[in-house]
């Protein structure tokens, strides 16, 4: 069996004690794909398409937040790196202006309900399961024009995975005979216990 | 009876001659004026779903959709068309609009992004009961490489294949709505002759 994790930084570390990890585990199955940090939902959609071609027996996306900007390098230009990052070059400094001066929240918002049901829709067309989780919702970051929640078939809409995150921010790598003492670190911005928690989610969802 | 002219600069003028003016003249219509100069995609929608909770209902809404290219601004500004004249000593927004396409345009964004404008558009007609005629201002084969990922002349019915801008190029010295006169009149009968062959009107 052969699993994608396609999605943001929520799903980007696949290491031990993950949850992308703990799935494949459980399900004796072979990782493919793995998120990409500050990937924007139009690169996540693209990723969706390479993946296609891999021939996945499951697809878990972790949709992003509708602010990021798509841009042809790939890069995670989102608000605060483009804020962190603008001295470093073009393109970055670009970013930067882009949401000083041009950004409307409500483009992004629509443009994001459509890229995340065309993730959808790709999965259906090729007849690939597909199990829906949300990085972010309103319920953290608001909206101006449009509610940008989407429901769909399989999808996880309880908690975003940013929410869950909130409860396990302590780190607890020290409780896990896997990682060398010393050592703290938050795996998909949460601590082991919190991805224990999100791979029991989709286990139960499958 | 009404007719709404809603798009991006080709339906801008509808002075005496203008195709919008032959049309609207011909069926003894007042016109609502929603074309605008440089408008992206995103600007019309929104502006249809002004018009739309408005209490002016038109008996028939005419589109003029645009290239998917434009980008969509808080200020409402025409960026990324040619009628974008920015002032003479630059603002911040204009130049950021020129680093935009100069250092991070995806395209591929723009033409899913103009698909999913195009079916929300195409969704509220249905949904509203609007009557409508879609006309392309622009196709594919009329922008230099074309289409680049995704196809974004997407079927919309009824409409108009014939793209105004390919009738543009035709019928030059350009004088209103990017057309000489006789583009004008052009445009205005395969309008003219679209509405009596659907009985739109």
């Amino acid at each position: 069996m052969k699993i994608a994790f396609c999605g943001d930084s929520f799903c980007a570390d696949n290491n031990i004690g993950t949850w992308p990890y703990l799935v494949t585990e459980k399900l004796n199955a072979k990782c493919i794909w793995k998120g990409v940090q500050g990937a924007n939902q139009y690169s996540i959609l693209q990723d969706a398409k390479k993946i296609m071609v891999l021939k996945p027996d499951l697809i878990v996306f972790t949709h992003t937040t509708p602010y990021r900007l798509a841009n042809r390098h790939n890069r995670p230009l989102g608000a605060r790196p483009c804020e962190q990052n603008k001295h470093l070059d073009k393109v970055w400094e670009t970013g930067h202006l882009y949401y000083e001066h041009l950004m409307d929240y409500g483009f992004h918002e629509f443009t994001h309900i459509g890229l995340v049901k065309e993730c959808h829709n790709l999965c259906v067309e090729t007849n690939t399961k597909v199990l829906n989780l949300f990085s972010f919702s309103t319920n953290e970051l608001n909206f101006r024009h449009y509610k940008w929640d989407v429901e769909l078939d399989n999808s996880y809409n309880e908690k975003s995975l940013a929410r869950i995150s909130y409860d396990f921010q302590i780190p607890d790598n020290d409780e896990y005979d896997f990682n060398e003492p010393g050592w703290s670190t938050l795996p998909n911005h949460m601590n082991y216990k919190g991805n224990k928690l999100v791979s029991e989610i989709v286990l139960e969802m499958l | 009876m009404k007719i709404a002219f809603i798009g991006d600069s080709f339906c801008r003028w509808h002075t005496e001659g203008t195709w919008c003016h032959i049309v609207a003249q011909h069926y003894g219509a007042s016109w609502i004026p929603l074309g605008q100069d440089g408008s992206n995609e995103y600007a019309i929608l929104q502006r249809f779903r002004k018009l739309i909770s408005s209490k002016i209902k038109p008996d028939l809404t005419i589109f003029c959709h645009t290239d998917p290219y434009r980008l969509a601004n808080n200020q409402d500004l025409p960026l990324g068309s040619r009628c974008a004249e920015p002032p003479k000593e630059l603002t911040p927004i204009w130049q950021s609009s020129f680093d935009y396409y100069d250092h991070v345009i995806n395209y591929g964004f723009h033409e899913l992004s103009h698909r999913a404008v195009i079916n929300e558009i195409l969704t509220l007609v249905k949904d509203h009961q609007i009557n409508a005629l879609h006309l392309r201002s622009f196709v594919p084969s009329d922008i230099g490489a074309g289409a680049r990922e995704y196809n974004w002349d997407i079927a919309m019915e009824p409409s108009i294949t014939e793209s105004l801008e390919s009738i543009a190029v035709m019928n030059k010295p350009e004088w209103k709505n990017h057309l000489s006169e006789e583009g004008n009149q052009y445009v205005a009968k395969l309008v003219i002759d679209k509405i009596d062959s659907l009985k739109l009107l």
